[in-house]
């Protein structure tokens, strides 16, 4: 397998007059890759920041710096970015190397896992969660019959084939508690909505493209809907000795492990008001 | 003050969240940021302390406390005991009055500053709510103003001292207005008197500045046309997280694309090819391909958008737009280091 040179993989691209965000091309080492390269230039970029640092926002593959209009300009942030890729360039070849034979290794277990259904053969440090499921929920909203529909198979095999494998949470966002899971089963993927929905109802799980995701709160969102989990994905504490400050943490973080099993409707009822 | 009706929403509003997107937390803040700063400019305060944000009138507060306020943003009608005042100049709210802002005939939104600071809770050091997060706001729960709250204010003294973060993106550097450094100064005084207000522009249809970025090489010739050469119309679902534009479709490309870090003014182009502008509220990551960002320099006059306003788009190079957003804060840091002496000849 021949890998592109790193400088091609890396792409700096404007965002707007005061962000700009580099892309890792995953297309030939994977988004587990791509991913882990953008977590090194992140750490890369907070372990030297820069004054002009505003914010921000690793995802899958990409990175979105803002920088301040009132120190700083464009063409000093790319030639920063640029800088930061060459230092980085050791660790880079490294996870990509590594890599190569990572994916060997995870296919493996993926095959074990699979013979010996249920059992977490994942031996690495990652936090594991277990997240129940409930996909026949019929109070509530859900695309289930529609994505089957459009993939063509049956509801059962959607569901199989949502909780079949353990998902990367990749990103972090959109709305606090809101992990990205990757990657879902090519058989699942398709676009998101053409027109989002303006309420998605709180512990919606939902799919769009190669990911999965649960929503921690009613939001908008554009996703297919197939099933609900009765978990609490943020947790939220007021500081009782200064009223004037209050902390919100999240269940899932990036690079943790998520696996899903399905609930019955009962079961889920019992959850929610237990 | 006390609240008497809130309107559509009213709510404490400061600069918004600095440094918690990665966290999934949004920016928040002013809509409208010149509104705001110009507001707290005319009453001599710093930049940074928070202003109340009314969205669309009617908004009814009695005083419980002299003030003096000052009302920026959209063109309504204000009264004091139905007497009439002046936006954007110093009013004297006296303790039992009633001050009425009224829905305003051109522009959304209006800011009110006060000599006082408003007593505020802070989420992540700021004052605003998010509704869509629930976070933030005097119940932490993301809500605004409701009848009845009461609102009220800090000792006089606090105000003048703020923590300096010349980083912050959305603020001005130099939160202590040197007052004194300008005061003998005929030129200044000359300047001061001839400056205009740096007022957010008003009108029905917005000329809205982009530079082009993301993914903008997938979007072809003939939809870059269409894209530049139409009137957009402001729809119903236009809030603080975003505008959704209606019009001609401008077509969709067809891609798949990893949930990325959005900018703020950035465009998402949805698979019915029509586009959403992000704004202050905007989910920190999504996925719909992104032609472009409106420059932040423009990006208030967004803020004073209502449905059915009209918006066009432009591009701008990377070099006009960083010299159009340093030209209008050296204009509102200007008028706010000038401000005493208009106080002088008043």
């Amino acid at each position: 397998m021949t890998i592109k040179n790193q400088q091609e993989l890396i792409e700096i691209r404007t965002a707007s007059d005061c962000c700009v965000i580099v892309y890792v091309d995953d297309t030939e080492i994977g988004l587990a890759t791509a991913n882990k390269i953008i977590e090194i230039l992140t750490r890369a970029l907070l372990g030297n920041r820069p004054p002009w640092l505003c914010e921000y926002i690793p995802s899958y593959t990409s990175l979105l710096i803002e920088f301040s209009l009132y120190e700083t300009d464009h063409i000093a942030v790319n030639a920063f970015v640029k800088k930061l890729v060459i230092n980085t360039d050791m660790e880079i070849s490294r996870c990509i190397g590594e890599n190569v034979t990572d994916a060997r290794q995870v296919n493996r277990a993926q095959m074990a896992k699979l013979s010996h259904k249920g059992e977490s053969t994942l031996s690495t440090s990652r936090r594991i969660h277990r997240i129940p499921v409930c996909y026949e929920l019929t109070s509530l909203q859900t695309d289930l019959a529609k994505v089957a529909k459009d993939k063509n198979i049956s509801e059962d095999t959607v569901i199989t084939l949502h909780y079949a494998n353990p998902y990367r949470v990749f990103a972090t966002g959109f709305m606090p508690g809101f992990a990205y899971l990757g990657e879902l089963p090519m058989e699942l993927s398709q676009p998101r909505l053409s027109k989002p929905r303006l309420k998605v109802p709180k512990g919606a799980v939902a799919i769009a493209d190669r990911q999965t995701a649960i929503y921690p709160d009613e939001s908008p969102g554009g996703w297919h809907i197939i099933g609900y989990t009765p978990l609490e994905l943020l947790f939220s504490a007021t500081d009782v000795n200064t009223t004037k400050s209050r902390v919100l943490d999240s269940l899932l973080k990036t690079g943790d492990c998520v696996e899903f099993y399905p609930i019955t409707e009962s079961e889920y009822i019992n959850w929610v008001y237990s | 003050m006390k609240i008497v009706a809130t309107g559509l929403s009213a709510r404490f509003t400061d600069l918004g969240r600095v440094g918690h997107k990665h966290k999934g937390f949004t920016q928040s803040g002013a809509l409208d940021t010149n509104s705001h700063l110009l507001a707290n400019a005319i009453i001599g305060v710093p930049f940074t302390n928070p202003t109340i944000e009314v969205l669309l009138g009617e908004f009814v507060a009695a005083a419980t406390h002299d003030t003096q306020i000052a009302i920026t943003g959209a063109q309504a009608r204000v009264l004091i005991n139905d007497v009439p005042q002046r936006l954007n100049h110093k009013i004297a709210w006296h303790k039992g009055t009633t001050l009425k802002i009224m829905q305003p005939v051109l522009g959304a939104r209006n800011y009110i500053a006060c000599d006082r600071p408003f007593r505020v809770k802070t989420f992540l050091d700021s004052c605003c709510a998010v509704a869509r997060e629930k976070t933030g706001g005097m119940n932490f729960d993301g809500k605004g103003f409701q009848v009845g709250d009461h609102v009220d204010y800090e000792s006089a003294a606090v105000s003048s001292v703020v923590t300096e973060n010349a980083s912050i993106n959305n603020l001005v550097p130099d939160n202590q207005l040197t007052r004194d450094s300008a005061k003998n100064d005929f030129i200044a005084h000359k300047t001061a008197a001839k400056m205009q207000i740096p007022s957010t522009r008003l009108a029905k249809e917005y000329v809205v500045r982009i530079v082009l970025g993301y993914q903008q090489t997938l979007f072809d010739h003939k939809m870059k046309v269409c894209f530049f050469n139409q009137r957009f119309t402001v729809s119903n679902e236009a809030s603080n997280m975003g505008i959704r534009l209606t019009g001609k479709s401008i077509g969709a490309v067809a891609v798949k694309l990893y949930s990325e870090g959005i900018a703020n003014g950035a465009i998402q182009i949805t698979p019915s090819g029509l586009p959403i502008i992000m704004l202050a509220e905007r989910q920190t990551i999504g996925g719909y391909p992104k032609i472009g960002s409106v420059i932040a320099a423009d990006l208030p006059e967004l803020g004073q958008c209502r449905p059915g306003s009209t918006i066009r788009f432009e591009e701008c190079d990377l070099f006009t737009a960083r010299q159009e957003w340093l030209l209008r804060h050296i204009r509102i840091k200007t008028f706010a280091q000038n401000q005493h002496i208009r106080d002088e000849k008043q």
